[in-house]
C-alpha cells in the first residue's frame, strides 16, 4: 500500500468530517488495553491530537473503565542484560531502567510496583553501604536514586505509590511518590518513608531522601523471637488510601502479615487468619468494597480460596468468598501431573494486580504463569518459562502520561 | 396521536409517523420504530409530527438504513413495555438469548458498509439521538484503527494532515514505542 496517495484508490466516496464530539466518541472506545492505537491516533491530525491529549477526554476515558493489566516486572532472571518487563501489550511501551542492560551494570531487583512507578533495589556485592533505591517510571524512563535508609540491616522489601492517590485524578504526572522501605535485621524490622517529587517537578534533585521512620509499633516488645526472613517474595497491596499491608515470611516458613499506616507511621503486626499449612502460598489483595483479601490455593486441592475480612464494633472476622476450581478454569496443561497424593501443589498465586482485580498463579512444571480475571473468569497464559516466584504488576493507562505530554 | 396521510386511523396501536428525508423521500414507520429516536420521540411528545418529520440532514439512502435498524431494535424491545415502550437495556435483559443473539448477527450484518456509509450513519445516529446505533457505529470505527499508523487511518477516514512535521516528530519522539 502506497503510504502517501490518500486519494488515490479511485471511485470510493469519501467519507464526510465528523464533529469533534462524534471523533472523541469513537475514541473513547479504543480499549485501553491497546494504549499504542490512542496515541497513534494522536498524530492523525491536530483535532485528534487535541482530543486525545484534553483532560476532560481522559478523565471520561479513565473514569468509564476499568484500568488495564499491561505487563509485569520479575526477579527471576540471573542474566543482567534479561528484561524484567513482560509486556502484555504490543508494541510494548517500556523501557529498561538506564543502568541495566551493559556489561558492567550492577544487579538490581524489583521491589515493588504501582501507580505507574516501579520501586528497585541496586545491590553492590561488595560494598553493601553502596546500595541505592530507585523510583523509576518504565513509561518515560524517569528516574530517581536515593540511598536507603541507615542500616545495617540484613534484608529488605518495599512499596511505591503515589502521594495522595486518592485525590489524583490520574491524568498527570506530577504528583510525587511515596516509597516505603521495610527492613529487617536481626529480632527487628522497621519501616521508614519517604516522599519524592518527580524531577519533572519543583524541588528538583537536591531533595535528599528524608526518611522517616516508623515509630516501631509493637515491633521491639512482642517479638524479639522473631526473626522475619525477607526473601524477596514478599508483595504489599493498598487498602484505602492509607493502609500498606505486606505479606512477609517467617524463619519458621510461616507467613505473617505487617500493617504500615501511611499517616500514623507504625508498623504492626497481624496473624493470619487461617493456617496456611507448610506451603504457605498467599497472595494479599483487595476486595470489591476496598478492604483486605487473600487469595490462596488451598493444599487439599487445586482451588483458588478468596478471603475478605471484615470489621464491625472492632472486632475483626475473616470469611471465605469464594472457592474456585481451577481445573475448571485454567488449561490442562497448567496441572502437570498435579496432584499427585500427599504432594504439595504444584500451582502457586503469586500475584494480585490492584484495580485490575486479576491473580497471577504459577505451575511448578514450567507450564507457565496464568492470570485470571477474577469477575470474568478470563484465563491468559502470560509467561512461558521459568516461573517467578513473585511478580509485580504493572497496571494503569499510560496512555495518559504520554498524550498529556502532546500538548 | 400523530396520524398520517389522510388521517382517518387514529387507532393508537397503528400510529405511525411520516419521516422526510432530505432528498424529500417519505417512509412510514411505526411509532415504536420512530420513539427509537429520542429527536423524534420528543417531536411526537410535542406534537409537531403532523404532515410528517422532515430530516434535512439525512438522505434516503442513510435514512433506510436507520429504518431498518430501529424496525429490528423495535421487535426487541416490544411486548416488554406498552405503547411507551423504548429501547431499554433492563427490557432487552428478558428477550431471550436466541433472539440477542440473532439481533448480534444482525448487527454485524449491518455493520458491513463502506466508510462513508459508516460515518453517514455515526452523523445520523447523532442527529437522531439512537443511543444503541451510535454505540455500534462509534465502537466500529474504534476497532477498524486499531494496530493502524497515523497515515493508514488518514487515508482509510479521509482526514487531512495538517499537523506540521515539527509537531509530528515531537509527538513521535515522545512516543516512539507506540509506532514500532
Amino acid at each position: 500500500m502506497g503510504s502517501s496517495n490518500p486519494r488515490a484508490a479511485g471511485s470510493m466516496e469519501a467519507p464526510p468530517p465528523l464533529m469533534d464530539e462524534l471523533v472523541e466518541e469513537i475514541l473513547l472506545r479504543v480499549p485501553p488495553s491497546d494504549p499504542a492505537t490512542l496515541i497513534r491516533a494522536g498524530l492523525v491530525c491536530k483535532t485528534w491530537r487535541r482530543i486525545v491529549s484534553d483532560p476532560d477526554f481522559l478523565r471520561r476515558y479513565h473514569g468509564s473503565l476499568t484500568p488495564p493489566l499491561l505487563g509485569f516486572l520479575h526477579n527471576t532472571t540471573f542474566s543482567l542484560r534479561a528484561h524484567r518487563f513482560v509486556s502484555l501489550t504490543s508494541p510494548s511501551p517500556f523501557s529498561q531502567p538506564s543502568f541495566a542492560g551493559g556489561d558492567s551494570s550492577p544487579s538490581w531487583r524489583v521491589l515493588d510496583c504501582r501507580h505507574g512507578r516501579v520501586l528497585l533495589l541496586i545491590q553492590t556485592n561488595s560494598q553493601p553501604s553502596a546500595e541505592s533505591l530507585v523510583i523509576w517510571d518504565p513509561i518515560t524512563g524517569d528516574e530517581q536514586h536515593f540511598a536507603p535508609p541507615p542500616g545495617p540491616y540484613k534484608c529488605a522489601a518495599g512499596a511505591v505509590l503515589r502521594a495522595a492517590a486518592g485525590r489524583c485524578d490520574h491524568v498527570h504526572r506530577g504528583c510525587p511518590s511515596l516509597a516505603v522501605f521495610l527492613s529487617s535485621n536481626e529480632c527487628t524490622t522497621w519501616a521508614s518513608c519517604v516522599r519524592r517529587s518527580s524531577s519533572e517537578d519543583d524541588d528538583g534533585p537536591a531533595t535528599a531522601a528524608m526518611w522517616s521512620h516508623g515509630s516501631g509499633g509493637i515491633f521491639h516488645g512482642i517479638l524479639t523471637d522473631w526473626d522475619p526472613l525477607l526473601d524477596g517474595t514478599e508483595h504489599s497491596v493498598l487498602v484505602g488510601d492509607d493502609d500498606l499491608y505486606f505479606t512477609v515470611g517467617t524463619s519458621c516458613y510461616e507467613r505473617i502479615i505487617l500493617k504500615y499506616g501511611l499517616s500514623d507511621r507504625r508498623l504492626s503486626l497481624k496473624f493470619l487468619p487461617f493456617s496456611l499449612g507448610v506451603d504457605n502460598n498467599m497472595v494479599l489483595m483487595t476486595v470489591e468494597d476496598g478492604e483486605l483479601g487473600i487469595a490462596c490455593v488451598s493444599v487439599t486441592g487445586p482451588t483458588l480460596e478468596l478471603w475478605s475480612r471484615h470489621t464491625a464494633a472492632g472486632v475483626e472476622t475473616w470469611t471465605r468468598d469464594r472457592a474456585i476450581e481451577l481445573r475448571t478454569v485454567l488449561p490442562p496443561i497448567a496441572f502437570g501431573n498435579y496432584p499427585a497424593p500427599r504432594t504439595k501443589p504444584e500451582l502457586r498465586v503469586i500475584a494480585f494486580a490492584e484495580g485490575a482485580d486479576t491473580v497471577f498463579i504459577s505451575t511448578k512444571n514450567n507450564a507457565g504463569v496464568f492470570t485470571l480475571e477474577l469477575k470474568s473468569g478470563r484465563v491468559k497464559e502470560v509467561f512461558e518459562s521459568t516461573v517467578p516466584a513473585v511478580v509485580f504488576p504493572y497496571v494503569g493507562f499510560l496512555t495518559s502520561y504520554q498524550i498529556a505530554r502532546m500538548n | 396521536m400523530a396520524s398520517a396521510g389522510s388521517g382517518d386511523e387514529k387507532a393508537a396501536a397503528a400510529a405511525m409517523i411520516t419521516l422526510i428525508s432530505s432528498d424529500n423521500e417519505k417512509f412510514e414507520v411505526t411509532e415504536a420504530t420512530a420513539t427509537l429516536s429520542q429527536t423524534i420521540r420528543h417531536m411526537i411528545e410535542d406534537g409537531c409530527t403532523d404532515g410528517g418529520v422532515p430530516l434535512p440532514n439525512v438522505t434516503s439512502k442513510i435514512l433506510a438504513r436507520v429504518i431498518e435498524y430501529c424496525k429490528k431494535h423495535a421487535t426487541a424491545a416490544a411486548g416488554e413495555e406498552g405503547s411507551s415502550s423504548s429501547f431499554s437495556d433492563a427490557a432487552f435483559l428478558e428477550v431471550d438469548r436466541a433472539f440477542l443473539e440473532e439481533l448480534e448477527e444482525f448487527d454485524d450484518a449491518f455493520l458491513e458498509v463502506d466508510r462513508a456509509t459508516l460515518f453517514d450513519l455515526i452523523l445520523a445516529a447523532n442527529y437522531l439521538d439512537i443511543k444503541g446505533l451510535l454505540n455500534l457505529t462509534c465502537q466500529k470505527v474504534a476497532d477498524s484503527v486499531k494496530g493502524k499508523t497515523p497515515e493508514q487511518i488518514r487515508e482509510m477516514y479521509n482526514i487531512v494532515n495538517d499537523l506540521t512535521p515539527e509537531e509530528e516528530a515531537e509527538i513521535r519522539r515522545e512516543t516512539q514505542w507506540a509506532f514500532e
